[in-house]
């Protein structure tokens, strides 16, 4: 769950030759636009974007429509297009804590893309939401098509998931010495 | 006071409810009994008019193809044929793409080689089968038959001194007579069948060359049609029992094509007439478990007995095939993933007597692949439902 937002990419084509070779429909294109501003996909030249838009599936959810539960073996990451998600856990008493929302632009449940372990938390359409998915099985193929291109998205996602492992060390760190100091007062 | 727990869920409506009147509500009429103009309706949920409608549609779609399907039969063997030899071509085509080929290039590369390949195949091979069937069967013919009989006769004889020949002598001739019919039958059968697929070639070739290049995004679109519910389950299965398959198909492949080149080269060197012909078969045979062994060396004992006669060829070739067994579960198989997806013995004999009895040969090839098809789906969509929460 990523809320860094790069910025979109002026497109460049000319409106004539955009017009006469442009066979690409608008699907590809929003799907396109969508992918320059993730992160993971910050590398990536035109060229290799649409390899990737190739394999997104685009998907419409409706207001308090599940997209995946916690506890399904994970499949794949989801990015969002128009809308928003909540990505909720049960706590013991079965109530749902909703622990993020998620807007535009954001993805959620990339670590699905490495293995099938079960997805820890449950992800909620909380209004209509257009969202676009990336799954394992794809980006499988991807590497074993196109290696060179895969192990770049695999480095970016690797770094993306190391910066976050930084900041969770963080957290931890300030919650011990919070820890440490409320110690000292008791 | 008692006090009343409310449920974590809302209570689920009821699938009927009154028709409310558009007229404003009228004082109630305390009576204890309806009025005699007081109407009941009851009103059909929508959610429940939905999915009896879904359920009617289902129906007919099933009707429509249990209708169709006899009809189609043609159809549905070329695309099974085409999708087997998408299987077969597919990482070739990977290979070349991982080599920075386009996609369609790529395509467009194998598909030529495969046909020039199978066209050089045709123009060696044909005439050679063709002939060698010919000659089998003139070989085979009553007169060969009444000679290997003397033969087996006089070597009894010499052997048995006291042995009944006039009752050993119609055994033999039974026997051989039913072993022999039964043989070029099925030869003949198999011949016919792969001949007449030719025709098709070009259709299959072309099916092959768009399921190749447009294979990922047909999948694509398919399975953009699942509702979201089922929509990752779906993709995961899709995956699975593809990559199960393909392993699978493509083992079979490597397994059969080695056995085969094994056998013809065992049967050159000892000599068998129609060597290339019958090793082919033994290769082709191999697919099916148990059986298929047997069935590869029988036509070569047969042969070997009728152009010889000779007893030691026929242990040399019994002693071969077993070898070749040996090697393949030994060296072959191994080293090949996924050749089996661990059917039951008892299963697999079953499945092989069915699919010999629909449809000969090819349902006895066929049988095996097949059963392993359905049991892979099935168990990944019960895997699926266990994993997934399919409801809310």
């Amino acid at each position: 769950m990523n809320r860094e937002n790069g910025a979109p990419r002026a497109a460049v084509k000319s409106p004539l030759w955009g017009n006469i070779f442009r066979r690409r429909s608008n699907t590809a294109e929003d799907i396109l636009s969508t992918l320059r501003q993730v992160p993971l996909f910050s590398n990536m030249t035109d060229g290799e974007l649409r390899e990737f838009e190739k394999l997104i599936h685009q998907r419409q959810f409706k207001a308090g429509e599940t997209i995946f539960w916690e506890g399904e073996p994970g499949v794949g990451m989801y990015i969002i297009q128009h809308g928003a998600v909540a990505i909720c856990k049960h706590n013991r008493n079965d109530v749902r804590e909703t622990l993020v929302l998620l807007h535009d632009g954001e993805f959620f449940g990339e670590l699905a893309l490495l293995d099938e372990s079960p997805r820890s938390a449950s992800a909620i359409a909380e209004q209509n939401s257009q969202i676009i998915g990336l799954f394992r099985p794809d980006l499988f193929g991807l590497l074993e098509r196109k290696p060179r291109l895969g192990n770049k998205f695999l480095f970016q996602l690797a770094l993306i998931i190391g910066e976050r492992l930084k900041q969770t060390n963080t957290e931890i760190q300030n919650l011990r010495a919070q820890l440490d100091r409320t110690d000292v007062v008791l | 006071m008692m006090s009343v727990k409310t449920a974590g869920k809302p209570p689920r409506e009821s699938r009927f409810r009154p028709l409310r009147s558009p007229l404003p509500a009228e004082p109630p009429v305390l009576t204890g009994l309806p009025a005699a103009d007081t109407k009941i309706v009851l009103v059909l949920d929508r959610k429940l008019l939905r999915r009896a409608a879904r359920g009617v549609l289902v129906l007919a779609v099933l009707a429509a193809l249990v209708w169709l399907l006899p009809r189609i039969t043609p159809v549905l063997s070329m695309l099974a044929t085409a999708l087997l030899l998408t299987t077969a071509l597919d990482p070739l085509v990977t290979f070349l793409e991982n080599r920075d080929i386009p996609r369609a290039t790529a395509v467009t590369f194998v598909l030529v080689l495969s046909l020039l390949v199978g066209l050089i195949l045709i123009r060696l091979l044909v005439p050679v089968i063709s002939q060698e069937v010919q000659s089998l069967s003139v070989a085979m013919d009553a007169s060969a038959l009444d000679q290997i009989i003397a033969r087996l006769r006089g070597d009894l004889a010499a052997k048995i001194p006291l042995l009944r020949l006039e009752a050993v002598d119609q055994k033999i001739t039974a026997q051989l007579q039913s072993l022999v019919a039964g043989f070029l039958q099925n030869a003949f059968d198999f011949t016919l069948g792969l001949l007449s697929a030719a025709p098709n070639a070009v259709l299959i070739a072309f099916m092959v060359f768009f399921l190749l290049k447009d294979g990922r995004p047909l999948k694509k679109a398919l399975i953009a049609g699942v509702p979201n519910r089922y929509f990752e389950m779906a993709l995961l299965i899709t995956h699975k029992m593809t990559e199960q398959l393909s392993r699978y198909l493509q083992g079979q492949l490597i397994v059969a094509a080695a056995v085969a080149g094994l056998s013809v080269l065992a049967l050159y060197l000892l000599q068998v007439p129609y060597f290339f012909f019958i090793g082919v078969l033994a290769g082709l045979a191999n697919v099916i478990p148990y059986f298929g062994p047997i069935v590869g060396a029988v036509p070569a004992i047969l042969i070997a007995l009728v152009h010889t006669g000779s007893l030691n060829l026929v242990l040399a070739i019994v002693i071969a095939f077993a070898a070749i067994q040996l090697i393949e579960n030994i060296f072959i198989s191994p080293y090949v993933t996924a050749r089996s997806v661990e059917l039951h013995p008892l299963a697999i004999i079953v499945v092989i007597l069915i699919g010999g009895s629909l449809l000969g040969m090819w349902g006895m090839l066929l049988a095996v692949p097949v059963a392993s098809i359905i049991k892979v789906t099935a168990e990944l969509v019960i895997w699926g439902v266990r994993n997934y929460r399919l409801s809310d």
